[in-house]
């Protein structure tokens, strides 16, 4: 694990996150996730790295944004964390790019309804799921292209030092 | 690494199914009341149009508005203000609001489900 390029993908993908509530939404509540896209790059890498990248950027985003330790910051802290796991284990088990992000962010959208179902003791949540993968899936594809311009840049590093 | 594998694509039918199908089967016009819950236990039922303050331990947390088919949530404690944005929602569709434990969703009427 390589400390210095994990230090870059924390920070970019902080940076991402708090940015991305300028593009516009189509829902009242929610982000694009685009990223989602340096978890999907990390995930590639190692399952630690997936991780420490998922939760750096949660943290640091949320802070940067003033929402830590509010709801909205658990629902997406463990959503991505769990995001993560599944991308690893999806590349582990040879799939590709597509399947790893769509699995992703509907797993994310999952976990973070879950949460949100405890939080305010109903179910009823849920029904709002079907659009949140719509719309999730349309942002996870993009996620796709970004991890691999990450992924070409990655390799242009590689071959210079 | 390969953007897409042949395995993808069952993941991307399976996800496009359970996103596709609740959203043709949602419209249910025998969903006639509105039912207010807080921390999950039904606090109000609302059948004729108006508006009604909603409380929690004792404070206002709310106001649910009712115009007789659409219901939309007004002067929110919360911070967000994420359930006064979702504005007007028809029957199908609910309004959540996480601060305040707070879900505004339409239900059917227990009196329609017995006269029948």
């Amino acid at each position: 694990m390589n400390i210095s390029l994990l230090g870059i993908l924390i920070s970019l993908s902080s940076a991402i996150y708090v940015l991305e509530t300028f593009i516009p939404f189509p829902l009242p509540v929610g982000r694009w996730g685009f990223s989602n896209s340096l978890v999907l790059f990390s995930a590639t890498l190692s399952m630690k790295s997936a991780l420490v990248v998922s939760a750096g950027k949660s943290i640091l985003g949320s802070l940067l944004s003033g929402r830590i330790m509010s709801p909205p910051f658990w629902m997406g802290f463990l959503g991505s964390i769990g995001a993560a796991i599944v991308e690893r284990l999806l590349y582990e088990t040879r799939f590709g790019y597509i399947g790893m992000s769509l699995a992703g962010s509907a797993v994310n959208n999952v976990i973070q309804m879950a949460v949100g179902a405890l939080i305010i003791k109903s179910y009823g949540i849920f029904s709002l799921l079907p659009l949140f993968l719509a719309i999730g899936s349309v942002s996870a594809v993009a996620n796709v292209y970004m991890a691999k311009a990450y992924e070409k840049f990655w390799e242009v590093k590689k071959i210079c030092e | 690494m390969k953007i897409l594998s042949p395995r993808d694509i069952i993941i991307a039918i399976v996800i496009t199914a359970i996103a596709i199908v609740p959203l043709v089967i949602r419209h249910d016009h025998s969903l006639n009341t509105v039912v207010v819950r807080v921390d999950g236990k039904v606090v109000m039922r609302i059948k004729k149009p108006g508006s009604y303050n909603v409380y929690r331990n004792g404070k206002r947390i709310t106001t649910v508005v009712f115009n007789g088919k659409e219901v939309r949530v007004v002067n929110s404690t919360c911070r967000l203000k994420i359930c006064e944005k979702m504005g007007w929602v028809k029957p199908g569709e609910e309004i959540v609001c996480v601060p305040n434990h707070l879900v505004v969703r339409f239900e059917k009427s227990r009196i329609d489900a017995v006269t029948w």
